[in-house]
């Protein structure tokens, strides 16, 4: 450490402003430098004697008096607190909107999460709608294939129709199902 | 150096204290005992006496605008930086084109030197005769430094002001903060050669 950078540590000694290290760095320096001793003793005598210089000889007397008693006298906090309270209470109203205001915010913010998902656009399930088409176009098929079996059965069994011949129609139909699916 | 200011700023803090409940005479010691070092600063740095009362009185109005939130541990440090601003103010008010990175006053048109700007000694003994001597001795050693250097001396050495916060004031680097006081230490030391001797020998 050179000569020049212990006068500057020096300088940043006296205003507090060294870190540690710095001071262990100068006074290893300052104990084998006479010099930089010099300079600090040197320092320390000037900064006295400039702080005994009487600056203020030329000072009006009486400005110093003048502002103190121009300075306002300071209102005790816990005063002040009070004073502000009716400034707030004076207006009700604008508080209680503020309120409201906040309440609703906080009100819509909470509900937010809980509400129901919007429906389903129309465009998206393009597959289900086509499934409901294919299930009307097999309704309509079955339809007529009953209505067909229908006119079948009366025109070949007539009155003597029985469970048995219904019971062969729904298999028929459950096959016709079949096959359409 | 340091340990003389923490016991005049802990005065100060107790009386600031006092005129926070209310009582203002305790504000007129906190003035009286910063009065030197704040005057000094002021009239090193102004055109002149009325000037200097301006800008003292003004720092102090300014100062006790913020009562509440002053603390009075570091209040010199901060009565210096307001005074700063006011005169860096007033300076950018009357003269748009100059700094405080100027030549050194003694050459400023129309300006006196400090120590004809202060009233004359009268007849005093011889002790005290000798001390106004080196007052005056070293009033215009400072007052013959550079505005900026003599600044951050002041400021330093008055005001117990870091050299961080001088730099952030005087917008520099903590280097040239520091720089520009071992320059005006080192003037300072020639215009003092004698007593500077003496110090030294102590």
């Amino acid at each position: 450490m050179n000569c020049e950078t212990t006068r500057n540590r020096i300088l940043l000694d006296q205003s507090r402003e060294l870190s540690r290290v710095g001071r262990w760095l100068l006074a290893g320096h300052l104990a084998r430098c006479p010099e930089c001793r010099a300079y600090r003793a040197g320092l320390t005598g000037l900064a006295g004697a400039v702080r005994q210089v009487r600056w203020d000889e030329s000072f009006d007397a009486g400005l110093a008096g003048r502002v103190a008693a121009g300075a306002a006298v300071p209102a005790p906090r816990a005063k002040r607190g009070r004073e502000r309270a009716p400034v707030f209470l004076a207006r009700p109203a604008l508080a209680y909107g503020a309120l409201s205001v906040l309440l609703a915010l906080a009100f819509v913010l909470i509900l937010r999460p809980f509400q129901r998902p919007p429906p389903l656009a129309r465009t998206a399930p393009d597959s289900a709608l086509a499934w409901d088409a294919d299930v009307d176009d097999r309704l309509a098929t079955l339809d007529v294939l009953v209505n067909q079996d229908d006119a079948d059965w009366t025109e070949t069994s007539g009155a003597a129709a029985d469970s048995g011949d219904v019971d062969s129609i729904a298999r028929q139909l459950l096959e016709l199902e079949g096959e359409q699916i | 150096m340091a340990a003389e200011h923490g016991i005049l700023d802990a005065q100060a803090a107790a009386w600031l204290d006092e005129y926070r409940q209310g009582r203002v005479e305790a504000l007129g010691r906190v003035v009286e005992q910063y009065r030197r070092p704040l005057f000094g600063f002021i009239l090193n740095m102004t055109e002149g006496r009325e000037d200097a009362e301006e800008v003292f009185q003004e720092t102090w109005r300014r100062a006790l605008r913020h009562a509440d939130r002053l603390d009075g541990r570091r209040l010199l440090s901060w009565l210096f930086r307001v005074a700063h601003n006011l005169i860096v103010d007033r300076v950018r008010a009357k003269k748009p084109v100059e700094s405080l990175n100027s030549e050194p006053r003694a050459e400023e048109p129309g300006r006196a030197p400090l120590a004809d700007r202060l009233p004359a000694p009268g007849p005093t003994p011889a002790g005290e005769s000798a001390g106004r001597d080196l007052d005056r001795r070293i009033r215009q050693a400072i007052d013959r430094l550079p505005p900026e250097q003599r600044e951050v001396f002041l400021m330093r050495i008055e005001g117990d002001v870091p050299f961080r916060e001088i730099a952030r004031l005087q917008e520099v680097s903590i280097n040239t903060a520091l720089a520009r006081m071992q320059y005006a230490l080192k003037k300072l030391r020639e215009d003092l050669k004698d007593e500077y001797a003496a110090w030294v020998e102590e």
